[in-house]
């Protein structure tokens, strides 16, 4: 069964109070989360990161650390980054992981919420474009509820 | 013409991507990004460099992240290393400390690979330093050079790579 972490709980990771200091816009990054969980069928993890690697929020009906989860999703999309532009494209969108029993995409969210990095994993059951469009849908709504850190 | 694979470690900003910047034949790979802890820019996955010699010898510098949560990339980038290099900022509180956490992750790569400590931020005087440094690593029965280095001045990290290299080269004379 899916479960999205109590908002009180998360309340307590720095940077979810960082990126998100009202409660209002907490609850509602959660909800966007739980959204996208409940629209993707054969998704069963999300896990929202900043860009250096440290856990914001998430939601995941596996016993999951989400500790080194987001320094991994972070070291992927910088990764992920950079080989774009070495390889002279622009405009990264995903970096996406296609497995035997699974499928993950790591995407950076829109301005102002470009510190932070969605993760969605799913099973095989899972269509790869209902998962780009539902994470390109949840990391739109949360960047609509973001405060973003001031330069 | 010989290549070498060197790999700088040590704590969030003591210098890593500096010091491959600083002599990296070419603008090197960067994973930076901005910090949500400090006001600068961190690394999150790998730098990487090049430097040619003159003999033609090809370095190949590589960075990893400093934060222990990054922790699961370090085996990764430093498979095939040839030397290592521990860079610590002295300026920071505990500098040994930071010293024992890096020995302590790398032991397998110290034991057997050419390894020197450089310490960086080493003004203004009452630091510790080299000698300080030295000490330290002997009462954990390690032998290994120290010295003390700016990352932003070439002839520094220069110096630095030679001496590994130098190292690397009279262990494979051996």
């Amino acid at each position: 069964m899916k479960s999205v972490a109590d908002p009180k709980e998360k309340a307590r990771s720095a940077p979810f109070e960082q990126f998100f200091p009202e409660q209002v816009q907490r609850d509602a990054c959660l909800a966007a989360i739980a959204r996208l969980l409940e629209g993707v069928k054969g998704s069963y993890a999300s896990v929202l990161a900043t860009i250096d690697g440290k856990p914001v929020a998430h939601a995941a009906n596996e016993e999951w650390r989400p500790v080194r989860v987001a320094a991994i999703v972070g070291s992927l999309c910088a990764l992920g980054e950079t080989l774009c532009k070495e390889i002279n494209q622009r405009g990264c969108r995903n970096v996406l992981i296609e497995t035997d029993t699974g499928l993950s995409v790591v995407q950076r969210l829109p301005s102002p919420a470009d510190r932070l990095i969605l993760l969605t994993s799913s099973n095989r059951e899972t269509n790869l474009g209902v998962l780009l469009t539902y994470t390109r849908t949840c990391a739109a709504a949360i960047a609509r509820v973001v405060t973003p850190p001031r330069d | 013409m010989q290549d070498h694979k060197l790999l700088f470690i040590g704590s969030p900003g003591v210098g890593k991507t500096t010091a491959i910047r600083t002599v990296s034949d070419y603008p090197p790979v960067s994973t930076e990004v901005p910090s949500t802890e400090e006001d600068r820019n961190t690394t999150v996955a790998l730098d990487f460099g090049e430097l040619t010699l003159e003999d033609g010898d090809i370095l190949r510098l590589y960075g990893v992240p400093g934060q222990d949560r990054f922790d699961f990339i370090w085996p990764l980038v430093a498979e095939g290393a040839m030397g290592l290099i521990v860079l610590v900022d002295v300026s920071l509180p505990e500098p040994m400390a930071t010293l024992d956490m890096y020995l302590d992750n790398f032991a397998d790569h110290v034991a057997e690979l050419p390894t020197i400590v450089a310490l960086t931020r080493t003004q203004p005087s009452g630091l510790p330093g080299p000698v300080e440094c030295a000490e330290h690593l002997a009462r954990r029965r390690l032998d290994l050079p120290v010295v003390a280095v700016d990352p932003r001045v070439r002839n520094d990290v220069l110096f630095l790579v030679s001496m590994v290299v130098a190292m690397i080269e009279k262990r494979m004379a051996a």
